[in-house]
């Protein structure tokens, strides 16, 4: 049942979702590098997101087709020089635009019962922390290879190759506040 | 309301940071974490849990747990952890926080679903927002190790970022991400 519906929200919504998600990345400070991104490469990418997770979702939530998914997109972004914070809050803004959906959906229709408001939660959870694991892995795997393929690890080339900038911003306040869910609550999404 | 949940987990700390040890000692994946004695282990995982709880009072607006967990970050890369392992470590505190949650009970009394949805997001918030400053703290100090050639040779930075724990072929599925706590 709570498969069902989310596979129904994501199906029926995804052009929102898509277009919410890019919105909220232009929106940002932080996300420098996906700003770069044409607005036609920009969506592609959101829908793709949302996509990957409707097909995960389709067939069953198994591990294997997302981990490869997330694995890929970890290296690609490494490759595509995307500090590895940018890309994780990427993924941080995915979440909380599908769940402003689900919770949205549920305003206006009272589709959610309590369980299922929490097994919601869970299922779109396992996801992300899925998510979150395999890009890092793919991340720091594709530094590993870069560095080793190099002769000199001085600290000029090391920034070049993993910081792309956002490591640097600690004085940029937007993603503090963003992840503290001031800027980005529910409410506020939708 | 926030007053509320920070009770919530002051309540749990005690149970919940057993459960952790447990796990720890039962994962095949947190190899770093079970070179710690248990008392090490409590704090690291009791740590995670009291900060949520101050960050809850603070009206999860406080900057503190944001300079935690990117000394937390930084911490776990000089004591060589994997990025991946910490934030697996993660994962499972969080798991066990929403395991031991009677969500119906103490939360709204009467479950509410649209307190319960804003509620589960705020705990979620934290949990991202740990990952986040753990990674930030983690990178940045990698290149801080960077400025001492010597600290660190190729074999170190071999070491350090493979360890097994980034070899696709040694990732054991059945633990990792799919095993409810």
């Amino acid at each position: 049942m709570v498969y069902e519906s989310l596979i129904a929200i994501v199906e029926s919504h995804l052009s929102d979702l898509t277009k919410t998600w890019a919105d909220e990345v232009r929106k940002t400070t932080y996300l420098e590098t996906y700003k770069k991104l044409s607005e036609a490469e920009l969506t592609r990418r959101g829908n793709t997101l949302f996509s990957n997770i409707q097909n995960w979702l389709l067939k069953g939530a198994t591990v294997d087709d997302a981990e490869t998914y997330f694995y890929k997109l970890g290296t690609e972004r490494f490759k595509e020089g995307f500090s590895v914070t940018e890309v994780y809050y990427a993924l941080h803004l995915e979440k909380k635009v599908l769940w402003s959906f689900v919770a949205w959906k549920d305003e206006i229709s009272g589709i959610l019962e309590a369980n299922d408001a929490i097994e919601f939660m869970a299922i779109i959870n396992n996801y992300f922390d899925l998510g979150d694991f395999n890009i890092i892995r793919g991340y720091m795997n594709e530094l590993y290879s870069q560095l080793k393929d190099s002769k000199k690890f001085d600290k000029k080339e090391l920034e070049s190759i993993i910081a792309g900038g956002a490591l640097y911003q600690e004085s940029n306040k937007e993603i503090g506040e963003k992840l503290f869910s001031e800027g980005l609550s529910i409410d506020l999404i939708k | 309301m926030n007053r509320n949940l920070s009770d919530i987990v002051d309540n749990q700390i005690e149970e919940m940071k057993k459960v952790w040890l447990e796990e720890v000692r039962k994962s095949d994946y947190l190899k770093t974490y079970k070179t710690y004695s248990d008392e090490d282990t409590i704090k690291k995982g009791e740590a995670v849990y009291s900060h949520l709880s101050e960050w809850l009072k603070e009206g999860a607006t406080n900057s503190e747990a944001e300079k935690y967990f990117d000394k937390v970050g930084a911490e776990r890369f000089k004591q060589k952890f994997p990025l991946t392992e910490v934030h697996y470590a993660i994962y499972l505190l969080k798991k066990i926080f929403w395991n031991r949650i009677d969500w119906r009970d103490k939360v709204t009394g009467s479950f509410e679903t649209a307190n319960a949805t804003k509620i589960m997001n705020v705990f979620n918030d934290y949990f991202d927002l740990a990952n986040f400053h753990i990674t930030r703290g983690y990178f940045n100090e990698i290149l801080k190790t960077f400025d001492d050639e010597k600290k660190f040779s190729k074999e170190d930075l071999r070491s350090l970022l493979i360890k097994g724990k980034l070899n696709p072929e040694e990732v054991d599925d059945d633990e990792f991400i799919w095993r409810h706590v």
